[in-house]
């Protein structure tokens, strides 16, 4: 019996659907008639969204219309696959929850309205996680999801096998040495620091922000081990309750002898950026205030 | 006249051997401060969570405080204030960016013998979430039913 | 979930006077998981206890909230009621409506009552994630540190060598004796002081269990009650003690001269010195400061007259390390800096002194040999002043009641009339506070000497005259106007604060402070005087607050108690309040290891990884790693995070 997949992307950069097409294991399945992509507007022609086995959703909510098709596309299939950390978390659109929408269209579109044409779609007050819309069956998250990520994915679609994700953090995976007990004493900017940190030893205790302490292994710590420290794209751990402050948490276990507290800041400068890169949807207060909160005022009339 | 609903509403992380210490010598001198700020009580500041701050003023705390011990020696255990110290900093610059007011979110260090401190800062956070604007979240689901 | 008893206590009128029991009783029967609720006027009388022990016992209830006063007070015996109700004493939560509602909300007893419903909602989400917990046995070490060697240090020290353990007693001067040796005689006996203090001294250096560790000073203290392990750095004398015999003879030739501190700076003493005639141990110290070898590399006169060649410029310091089980800080006073007075002229005048400066001028081993004169004038004083309450009870300086000046002015205006008959003596007080036993009478017999004067009132200025004496203005209120008395000798009572080592010792022992006087924290002024927040550390004497002499003895010998309770007692039982790492959710990021200020994390592999692990012994309990852990897999038990979380979302829902 033959898997049929539909492919349905809401405000996509095309990452997740490349890393999945890219897989020699997913080509194989295609090439052996064990799965098929029914629909996807990039990958396949197609025109329409018929009944399909799994229906794999990426990108970010981002627009009213976004909203309503996937809301209707759920209805065709058994299966959902929230594909991507923009899907489970709203990933780098959801830093758009820092601007009310008509900020957004205003600042790049000058004057020009939205129209119910669809020329110009109307955007969703906020960027929100697909759960919130439909119930989701398999939360995959990475941006793309990596190669054992989607391995697994496959292994549970297409042989049953339970789709698990680690409980633990990038940490657990990560080659680098860890072994300096002492407290960091000097904090760097991630970037300017970039060409003269020791690649074997971990970043954190190099004073250099690293988001694996607070990010879902899965990936076998593929940037820290090439050099590079973790932006977060695997998102938060089962257990957290929000990235960001599991991060910040981290960071003054191990920052917290540095003199004055300004140095620790200036290595932070956009800490809404670098902590939820990827999770702002997703985290306790998911938008900026102006955003997503209404004052309710204290006298009464 | 404010409706009870919308009086203040003050949670306060206290570490035992000083901020609490302090709170508690308050109610033994018998100082009065308003009755809106709710104290919790943990061995040190060292152990105050990022998310705590969150989850309070999401789920309606007008303001947070945390109270530890006085750097640099005070604390019973000895670093402990300054890793709440840091943990303070990054949180307040967080929340600043998110566009919360300074108010929300107050780190104090309060020894063990400063009893009148605690009061009068009790008071004052109050007095100050007061005339903070309740706030309501957006929840999730009021974005997708403008569309469904 | 689990079945919850909940007890309110009423504490007399102190909680159910402002807080609506009854109304909180019905509050918390509807919530779900409460089993029973039952008040009580005290929960902590005998009826109180074996009314809980039963109502839990008979509930059936596998876990109890007491909403009652504050853990410090209560928590051990409500713990034991637990027990002996079947239950872990662990399953308990301990809510202060007391402290922390009912006595600071008085004048709102409706808002009070519905904060202590929500505080009890608290605990009652929160103790659902209560397990029960076990506590350890840990040996104590059979040894005690005294820090102070004065009248508090040597009467604790005794006390507790008497009862067979082992003490050693730090003193940073070169001499024990402290304060009480400065005195000539002590209020209201006029006992000589050093010839009470003396035997006392003595007996501490011949005790066989005393381990006398002179011109030493505390470096570094780690462990816990029990178990404490001391770095104390020993200075150098530059003077054998094992070959000193004390015959003096080093003093007589040495040509350099330094400020006299054990006199108050009215007189010198030698670079190799002992502090006074009675010094215990009689063992000279060479003051590289004013040393003419250590400061120009000539002389060495001492070390030529030595007949047992003790003098050893070569000598340096050494740190030891003693593991002791409890400690006792008795570091003692000084008097505050009385030159911050500007208006009393101390330090423009020769003529105006501390109280201190004139037991010294007095005392037969003083700067004068005991004759009473004028500092640097050398003139025998025919009118003195004494000014009471010197930047006491004054919120410019130290807001609080030096508790001795009054008796130590009596005293002084007696030591005045008695060297110099025909003086006349003028005591400047509000008033005269004789509180103690015999102290009514000696301030009678003291009144009724002719020549001295009480005028009641406060000195406002002293100011100095061209002819060299001093005129002290107050306004006396019998009078009904200002007065100024022209004097020879200004005596100013200064007020008292904790010696200055208190500051670098309570740093690293972590105890607390009053922030006027810096004087230590005691774990309950009322109950508790002598114990500090930190188990196995005691305070006593004059660096807890100020007092007298019979008061400081008989707080040293409370403390000594207390350490030989738990010194022969022999074990602890600890709190179970000790991390414990979920192997599973650990990533072996080794954050906590950076966090932990005990080195009680360390990393061991796991089912193939390497997690995080806590040694129990060394676990404190802070919760740094906690607070630091970005996995979410170190946790103390019965503080979860789900627990705390719980609460937070129940006081607002």
């Amino acid at each position: 019996m033959v898997i049929s997949i539909g492919i349905v992307s809401l405000a996509y950069c095309a990452g997740c659907e490349v890393a999945l097409a890219s897989m020699e294991r997913f080509c194989n399945l295609i090439a052996d008639g064990v799965v098929r992509i029914a629909y996807s507007t990039l990958l396949v022609d197609s025109e329409k969204l018929e009944n399909v086995d799994v229906l794999f959703v990426t990108g970010s909510i981002r627009t009213g219309e976004d909203i309503i098709a996937v809301k209707e596309a759920s209805r065709k299939a058994s299966k959902i696959v929230a594909f991507g950390s923009c899907t489970c978390f709203g990933g780098i659109p959801g830093l758009g929850n820092m601007i009310r929408r008509e900020e957004i269209v205003g600042g790049v579109f000058g004057s020009v309205q939205p129209s119910e044409s669809g020329l110009l779609p109307k955007l969703a007050k906020f960027v929100i996680p697909l759960q919130s819309v439909v119930d989701v069956n398999y939360m995959v998250p990475g941006c793309p999801p990596p190669e054992p990520v989607i391995e697994a994915l496959l292994e549970s679609l297409v042989h049953g096998r339970e789709f698990t994700l680690p409980s633990v953090s990038i940490c657990n995976e990560c080659p680098l040495n860890r072994d300096d007990k002492k407290p960091v004493k000097e904090p760097r900017r991630r970037l300017l620091a970039l060409n003269d940190v020791d690649v074997d030893t971990c970043f954190l205790k190099q004073g250099v922000l690293c988001m694996g302490p607070a990010t879902l292994a899965g990936c076998r710590a593929l940037c820290p081990s090439r050099g590079a420290p973790c932006i977060g794209c695997m998102g938060p751990l089962p257990n957290s309750r929000d990235q960001a402050a599991d991060m910040i948490d981290a960071l003054s276990g191990v920052f917290y002898m540095i003199e004055p507290l300004e140095r620790i800041l200036e290595a932070v400068l956009d800490p809404v950026g670098l902590l939820s890169m990827f999770t702002l949807p997703y985290s306790t207060i998911p938008y900026h205030r102006r955003v997503g909160v209404e004052e309710v005022k204290r006298d009464a009339n | 006249m404010i409706p009870v609903s919308l009086e203040p509403r003050v949670i306060a992380f206290t570490c035992t051997y000083c901020a609490y210490a302090a709170a508690e010598t308050a109610g033994v001198s018998k100082l009065q401060y308003p009755p809106h700020i709710y104290i919790i009580r943990l061995p040190c500041s060292g152990m105050f969570r990022s998310y705590y701050v969150f989850k309070a003023l999401y789920n309606g705390f007008d303001s947070v405080l945390w109270g530890g011990c006085h750097p640099p020696y005070d604390c019973h255990f000895i670093n402990g204030n300054y890793k709440a110290r840091v943990r303070a900093a990054l949180l307040k610059s967080y929340l600043n960016q998110l566009g919360f007011e300074d108010d929300r979110f107050r780190l104090e260090w309060i020894a063990a013998g400063e009893a009148d401190r605690f009061a009068s800062i009790a008071k004052e956070i109050v007095k100050k979430a007061t005339s903070l604007p309740r706030l309501r979240f957006l929840d999730n689901s009021e974005v997708v039913s403008e569309w469904l | 979930m689990g079945r919850v008893a909940v007890f309110l206590c009423h504490c007399g009128t102190n909680i159910a006077g402002v807080i609506d029991i009854q109304r909180v009783a019905e509050e918390i029967r509807k919530i779900s998981g409460v089993a029973i609720v039952q008040d009580s006027r005290f929960l902590c009388s005998t009826d109180g206890i074996e009314s809980m022990v039963d109502s839990i016992r008979s509930s059936g209830v596998d876990r109890v909230v007491v909403a009652a006063c504050s853990f410090r007070t209560h928590e051990p015996l409500f713990q034991n009621a637990l027990r002996r109700a079947g239950l872990n004493p662990y399953l308990l939560e301990l809510v202060n409506v007391r402290e922390l509602c009912s006595w600071v909300h008085e004048k709102e007893r409706e808002k009070a009552t519905e904060k202590a419903v929500k505080m009890i909602r608290a605990a009652i989400a929160k103790i659902q994630g209560n397990q029960p917990l076990e506590r350890r046995k840990l040996p104590v070490i059979p040894a005690a540190l005294v820090i102070g060697g004065g009248i508090a240090g040597i009467r604790a020290a005794l006390d507790i060598a008497d009862a067979g353990f082992t003490v050693y007693l730090v003193e940073k001067e070169p001499s024990i004796g402290g304060n009480m040796a400065r005195l000539d005689k002590t209020f209201p006996t006029l006992d000589c002081s050093i010839c009470i203090l003396g035997p006392l001294m003595n007996a501490v250096a011949q005790h066989p269990n005393i381990k006398l560790l002179t011109y030493s000073e505390v470096l570094s203290i780690e462990g816990r009650v029990g178990e404490f392990s001391i770095k104390i750095l020993r200075k150098p004398r530059y003077v054998r003690e094992d070959l000193c015999k004390g015959c003096l003879i080093c003093i007589a030739k040495c040509p350099a001269k330094a400020d006299d501190e054990f006199n108050m700076g009215l007189s010198h003493r030698k670079a190799i010195y002992i502090q006074y005639p009675q010094a215990v141990p009689r063992i000279p110290a060479i003051d590289p400061s004013t040393c003419f070898y250590f400061q120009k590399g000539i002389c060495r006169a001492c070390e030529k007259l030595c007949p047992t060649g003790a003098i050893d410029f070569s000598q340096r310091g050494e740190v030891v390390e003693v593991k002791v089980g409890a400690i006792v800080v008795a570091t003692g006073f000084e008097e505050y800096t009385a030159s911050q007075i500007y208006e009393y002229g101390y330090g423009r005048y020769p003529n105006v002194i501390t109280g201190l400066q004139l037991e010294r001028l007095v005392s037969s081993y003083g700067p004068t040999g005991g004759r009473l004169t004028v500092p640097r004038i050398d003139r025998e004083p025919r009118r003195i002043a004494i000014v009471n309450c010197a930047g006491s009870r004054d919120e410019r300086h130290l807001p609080y009641c030096c508790r001795v000046g009054c008796m130590a002015s009596l005293k002084h205006a007696w030591y005045i009339k008695h060297l110099i008959p025909d003086a006349e003596v003028f005591i400047f007080a509000d008033e005269i506070r004789a509180s103690g036993k015999g102290f009514e009478e000696f301030y009678r017999r003291v009144r009724l000497l002719p020549g001295v004067y009480i005028v009641k009132g406060r000195a406002s200025e002293v100011r100095g005259n061209p002819d060299g004496t001093v005129s002290v203005m107050a306004y006396d209120p019998a009078l009904g106007h200002g007065i100024s008395i022209n004097t020879d000798l200004v005596v100013l009572e200064v007020g008292i604060v904790a010696s200055r080592s208190t500051e670098s010792v309570r740093n690293i022992l972590k105890l607390g402070v009053v922030a006027q006087g810096g004087f230590l924290l005691e774990l309950h002024p009322k109950l508790n005087p002598i114990e500090t927040a930190v188990d196995g550390i005691y305070i006593c004497g004059a660096v807890a607050g100020p007092k007298d002499i019979p008061e400081t003895v008989a707080q040293a010998s409370a403390a000594a108690s207390k350490v030989v309770s738990l010194l022969s007692r022999g074990y602890i039982e600890t709190q179970p309040y000790t991390a414990r790492v979920n192997s599973e959710l650990c990533s072996g990021c080794r954050i906590c290891v950076t966090a932990c200020e005990y080195g009680a994390i360390r990393i061991v592999e796991k089912g193939g990884r390497s997690v995080a692990s806590v040694d129990e012994a060394l676990c404190k309990g802070c919760g740094a790693c906690v607070g630091s852990c970005p996995s979410r897999a170190i946790e103390i038990p019965n503080l979860g995070l789900d627990q705390i979380e719980a609460m937070i979302a129940e006081i607002v829902r």
